[in-house]
Formats: structure tokens, C-alpha cells, sequence
């Protein structure tokens, strides 16, 4: 029999390889702000960015699919969708772009994009609310969205637009609204207006570590950042703290039944008072003062503590008398 | 400089913890009289035993699932060695990449050597040391059995791999965990049945029990060269396998084994040879030695 997964596979890989940049793409201008390094080694040095494997051009080609389903969903939907995978290019920036859409929402034309992720993915996009989320969010390739679409305002002149994420597990959708931020737009083109001044002289800028050099391909192949893992860890030769963690392992399994059936118990006999056996339990009401305070007078008095969260594991094996 | 440590105040000297076995024979000993001799001997068995219990130490900070055998021997992979660079404080500097040119009979070839340092806060100690990539890297460098043209080989992935193999190197050398035994590992506390490679070859039980000596033997380095073959990627082990395994019955249809259990002796024979011929021809010998390769490069599948 035709091994089919082989065929689809091999079809697969035939698309992976990478087209040659000659503008500043918007998908790409994320890094303006984290390493604009990488926006003039993405044109003058592409040949030293490794190839993406054949699990990530399944993803692409998934997120493809999905777009034209999405765009199905929406047109079923009474949606319509215009200017499919129109292209843009701002001569003066060279920045470039092809948005998934516009759609027309009431009597305003909006920039549609269309983002197709993963359940655990999705989780996390769920919780921001709106597009200043997107660009506070930890995560680079999320800050990414926010300068995306920003490309996307600008090179096309529309002020407003939305960005669709879907749930490719379960098809659930959520919607971030999308607006030109000027000052952002501003700074932005600064960089880029450099960056188009470094490729013409190819001149980037010197290489300089970041947190997310770990996801950029050049870090290993062009721009080599020292890798610095940090103080390292304290090892103690401490017998009497050796034995309180031993001891610490031991009864481990018997607290957490403790914890257990200790909120089992209690939750049975909620506000009542009863004899079980050689026990009494009194479960007494008693009040707690709390206020409702609304967000945005609890945001004037935000202030961010730091907590250390300590996380106990054993090791395989024992360990004892490890500095002399 | 690569057995060499560099002291805080920037004076090079003779590296004190190294292997036991190989770099025993580089630990300076000093003959300024019988007294200063024996203090020297004390010196260096109390830095070979602490240097044992840092390697120790190191391997209970990895997980089974941080290693794979190849050719039973134990190979800490990047994940588990950047856990173990965290524990000692590792900071690596001054990498460099430069491209080499050589020639054979079989044509004009790149290799890229990535050059760099690596300094533990924890223990002091500093290390120098390279990693290198060939264009015929088995991974990148070769489609079907076959070596690829120069334009074909994606030259970012093996700029890519030098560097990689570098940070791992350093690491490794930095800390002491160049020549890990499976011993190590059992005294450190792991449990070596659920590492990759082990299972790899003993999933398949029941077909072992029905194949003669050579049979097992057979299978046992079948497995070895495949996931030598795939840089250790049992899955892409699986997928050589398939490969290597396939063939036409008399209705053309195809058949093949995605792992050993339902492979005959014959079987795994025919294997055998059609994977042997391209383990050899991209420069793999069972007895662990490849072309372009010294010793301890090959101990560290630095490719």
C-alpha cells in the first residue's frame, strides 16, 4: 500500500527553503525593538540562517489552511473579506507586507489578520484583551503581533484593524482589536530608517546578547553572544540541613494525605456542628473584612514585590559530602 | 591551551581536574625532594577525589531523559548539559567561527571550527577548547546514501552544528563530564533502563529471543549505527530503519519495519548490510572510529 504520511511528508519538505529579502517584511519588524541586528542580517547574511525543519513547515502550512478556513467561516458568517493576500510595499522604508483581508464592520474597513494556534497557545492569548496587551505580553513572537499590525497600518493607510486568533483544536476564536499607535509607528521607522542605512552599507549593528537571542538563528551561525548561565547554584555540606530535607522526604506523603482529608473533613461539615465517633467538630461563621475597589483605582496603587517561589527536588542517588 | 586553566589573576597553569583516566598524565608533580612529593601526591589524590565529586554531583543534576547510548556509551545531550552549566556558573566567551577548505578523492570539502572559552564561577576553572562540522555531516551533508553537492548542503546548519558542538564541549570539559560510563551514571543515582538507545534495543525482547548470537549481535549494532546515523534521534532512527528494511514482495507490494520486533534473522541481516554500506560510506566503523575525527572527538560525536 501507498504509504501516504511518507508522500504528504515529502511534499512538505519540498517547501522548505527561504526567499530572499529585499524589504523590511512587517511580520518581521518585531525585533525593531529587541535586536534590530537581526533586520540587517536577514537581508545581507540570509544564507547563514539555518533552514526551519519539516515539524515547522507543517505548522506553516497548517496556519495557511486555517487562514482559508477562517476566511470560510467569516464569508458564511455574512463576513465579507476583500483584498486577500494583497500586497504592500512603502518605497520610502522599504517596508513590505500582505495582510490575510479587510473586512467591513460597521461602515469601517478593517485590517483583517487571521492567526491559527495551538490549545496552549490560545490559553495564553485568551487572557490579553487588547492590542497594548499584545505588546506587554513576556513573549517576543506575541510583541510581535503588536508591531505586525502596526506594519500593516501603515503600509496599507487604514487606522484600525483586528487580529482572529483560532483555536486549531477546538475551533474557538477570539479577537483582538488593533489601532495605529503613532509614537510607537514613530519610533519604529527611526530604527528601520538605520536599519535600511546598515544593509546598504552592511554594517549591522554589533552583536549584542538578548533574551531571545535563543530563538534567533543567527546566535549560533553569525553573531556568536557569550552565554553566560549565571552564578551558578551553592552547595552545602550541612548535615543537620541534609537531615531536616531527608526528613522533609519522608513524611512528604503523609501531609499531603493529611491536606487531603483534612479539606475532605471539613468541607463535609461546613457550618455544622457534630460527635463522630471520639471526635467533635464545631464549624463557627466569622467575618472578614473585604473591599471592592474598582480596577482602575487599584491600578494608581499597583506596585510590582518579588516573591521567590522555592522548589524542593530530590535527586537521583544520595548526595552527601559534596565540597571538601 | 586545551588542557590548560587559567587562575584568577590571569596566570595560565596545568589543569588539576580532569578525567581520571586520560588526563591523569598532565597533573603536575613537582620533584623538589621526597617530602614535597608525597605532599604532592596527597594534593593530587584529594583533587582527583573532589574532582569525582563534582562529576557526581554534575550527573545527579541530569535526568535519564538528558542522555542517550551510542555504542553503549552514555551521550549527555544539550538539554542536560545546559542544566549542569547552570549548576557550576559556566560562562562561555569569544567564539569564533571560521571555515576550513580540504580535498580527497572524493572532491573539495568545507568544515566549520568553532573556537571559544568557557569559565566555571563555581569551580574556577577555564577551559578552551573547538567544535567542529563538515559539510559531510552525516545529518546535512547526506540525502539517501548519498553525499549531497556543495550548493545543496544548507552551509547555516553546519555553521549552526560547529558552534553547538562547541558550547556542548566546553561544558563538558569545563565541568569533567568528557568521559561519562554508564557506571557514573548508576552511582549518580539514574536509572539507565529508561535512557534512549537501551530501550531502543531491548523493546524489542521477544524477537531477541528468537534470534541466534549473531542475530543479537546483529540488531545490537543495527540500532547503534542507525541512531549514530540519525545523531541520536530514535525517531529518525525509525524512519532509517524503514528505509534500510524496505522491500518488494513478488506483487510488488512494499514491505518494511518501523522497529525490530517483527524482523527475522534474514531480515535484519539484509538490513544490516544495506545500512552498513552507508554508515561506511559516510565515514562510520562499528569499531567507533570516523574519518576526519580524532579520539576524543569521536567521544564527544562531534559532528
Amino acid at each position: 500500500m501507498i504509504d501516504i504520511v511518507k508522500k504528504l511528508d515529502q511534499e512538505t519538505e519540498k517547501k522548505i527553503r527561504q526567499s530572499p529579502r529585499n524589504s523590511n517584511r512587517s511580520s518581521e519588524l518585531g525585533w525593531w525593538e529587541v535586536c534590530p541586528r537581526y533586520l540587517v542580517l536577514i537581508r545581507t547574511d540570509l544564507d547563514k540562517l539555518p533552514l526551519h525543519d519539516l515539524s515547522l513547515q507543517r505548522i506553516f502550512d497548517e496556519g495557511t489552511r486555517q487562514e482559508r478556513l477562517v476566511r470560510a467561516e467569516l464569508e458564511e458568517a455574512g463576513i465579507e473579506v476583500h483584498n486577500v493576500q494583497r500586497d504592500e510595499k512603502w518605497a520610502h522604508l522599504n517596508i513590505s507586507g500582505h495582510i490575510d483581508g479587510t473586512i467591513s464592520v460597521d461602515g469601517k474597513n478593517l485590517i483583517l489578520e487571521i492567526k491559527s494556534c495551538s490549545p496552549n497557545v490560545f490559553r495564553t492569548i485568551k487572557e490579553f484583551k487588547t492590542a497594548e496587551d499584545l505588546r506587554g505580553s513576556k513573549y517576543f513572537w506575541i510583541r510581535g503581533y503588536y508591531a505586525q499590525m502596526q506594519g500593516y497600518h501603515l503600509l496599507f493607510n487604514k487606522e484600525d484593524g483586528v487580529i482572529l486568533f483560532k483555536n486549531k483544536s477546538t475551533g474557538e476564536k477570539h479577537q483582538i482589536e488593533s489601532h495605529i499607535d503613532y509614537e510607537y509607528c514613530e519610533k519604529m521607522c527611526q530604527v528601520i530608517e538605520e536599519v535600511n542605512d546598515r544593509v546598504e552599507r552592511n554594517d549591522p549593528w554589533p552583536a549584542k546578547e538578548c533574551e531571545d537571542c535563543n530563538r534567533c538563528g543567527f546566535a549560533k551561525t553569525v553573531c556568536f553572544p557569550n552565554k553566560d548561565y549565571g552564578e551558578g547554584y551553592d552547595f552545602y555540606s550541612d548535615d543537620e540541613l541534609e537531615i531536616k530535607l531527608n526528613r522533609r522526604e519522608e513524611i512528604k506523603a503523609i501531609a499531603k494525605e493529611y491536606e487531603r482529608i483534612d479539606k475532605e473533613v471539613k468541607s463535609h461539615f461546613k457550618g455544622k456542628n457534630a460527635v463522630v465517633g471520639d471526635f467533635l467538630i464545631e464549624s463557627k461563621p466569622y467575618e472578614k473584612k473585604s473591599y471592592k475597589v474598582p480596577n482602575e483605582i487599584k491600578e494608581q496603587y499597583l506596585e510590582i514585590i518579588t516573591y521567590f517561589r522555592t522548589k524542593i527536588e530530590k535527586l537521583g542517588g544520595k548526595l552527601n559530602g559534596i565540597t571538601e | 591551551m586545551n588542557d590548560e586553566e587559567k587562575v584568577t589573576n590571569g596566570e595560565m597553569r596545568e589543569s588539576q581536574v580532569e578525567t581520571p583516566d586520560n588526563e591523569m598524565s598532565i597533573i603536575n608533580v613537582s620533584a623538589k625532594g621526597d617530602m614535597d612529593i608525597e605532599k604532592e601526591i596527597q594534593k593530587v589524590e584529594k583533587q582527583v577525589a573532589f574532582f569525582l565529586k563534582i562529576k557526581i554531583v554534575s550527573l545527579k543534576l541530569t535526568k535519564e531523559k538528558d542522555w542517550v547510548f551510542q555504542q553503549n556509551s552514555p551521550y549527555l545531550m544539550d538539554r542536560g548539559t545546559e542544566n549542569v552549566a547552570i549548576a557550576w556558573g559556566i560562562d562561555i566567551s569569544d567564539v569564533k567561527l571560521k571555515q576550513e577548505w580540504e580535498e580527497d578523492n572524493k572532491g573539495r570539502y568545507y568544515t566549520y571550527v568553532a573556537t571559544g572559552k568557557a569559565y566555571s564561577k563555581k569551580l574556577g576553572r577555564y577551559v578552551e577548547d573547538i567544535g567542529v562540522c563538515s559539510q559531510r555531516d552525516k545529518f546535512f551533508g547526506w540525502v539517501k546514501g548519498e553525499m549531497k553537492e556543495v550548493h545543496d548542503v544548507d552551509m547555516a546548519n553546519i555553521r549552526k552544528k560547529a558552534v553547538t558542538n562547541l558550547y556542548s564541549r566546553l561544558i563538558k570539559r569545563c565541568i569533567g563530564l568528557m568521559s561519562v560510563t554508564t557506571e557514573d551514571l548508576i552511582e549518580a543515582g539514574l536509572d539507565i533502563k529508561k535512557i534512549q538507545g537501551i530501550k531502543y534495543n531491548s523493546g524489542s525482547q521477544k524477537a531477541k529471543a528468537r534470534l541466534s548470537a549473531k542475530g543479537k549481535e546483529v540488531q545490537q549494532k543495527l540500532g547503534d549505527m542507525l541512531l549514530m546515523m540519525a545523531n541520536n534521534d530514535e525517531k529518525k532512527a525509525k524512519e532509517l530503519l524503514a528505509q534500510y528494511s524496505a522491500w518488494k514482495d513478488d506483487d510488488g507490494k512494499e514491505h518494511y519495519a518501523d522497529s525490530f520486533q517483527k524482523m527475522s534473522e534474514k531480515w535484519l541481516m539484509t538490513t544490516y548490510g544495506k545500512a552498513k554500506k552507508d554508515f561506511e560510506k559516510i565515514g562510520g566503523s562499528e569499531e567507533g572510529e570516523q574519518i576526519e575525527m580524532n579520539d576524543e572527538e569521536e567521544n564527544e560525536n562531534n559532528d
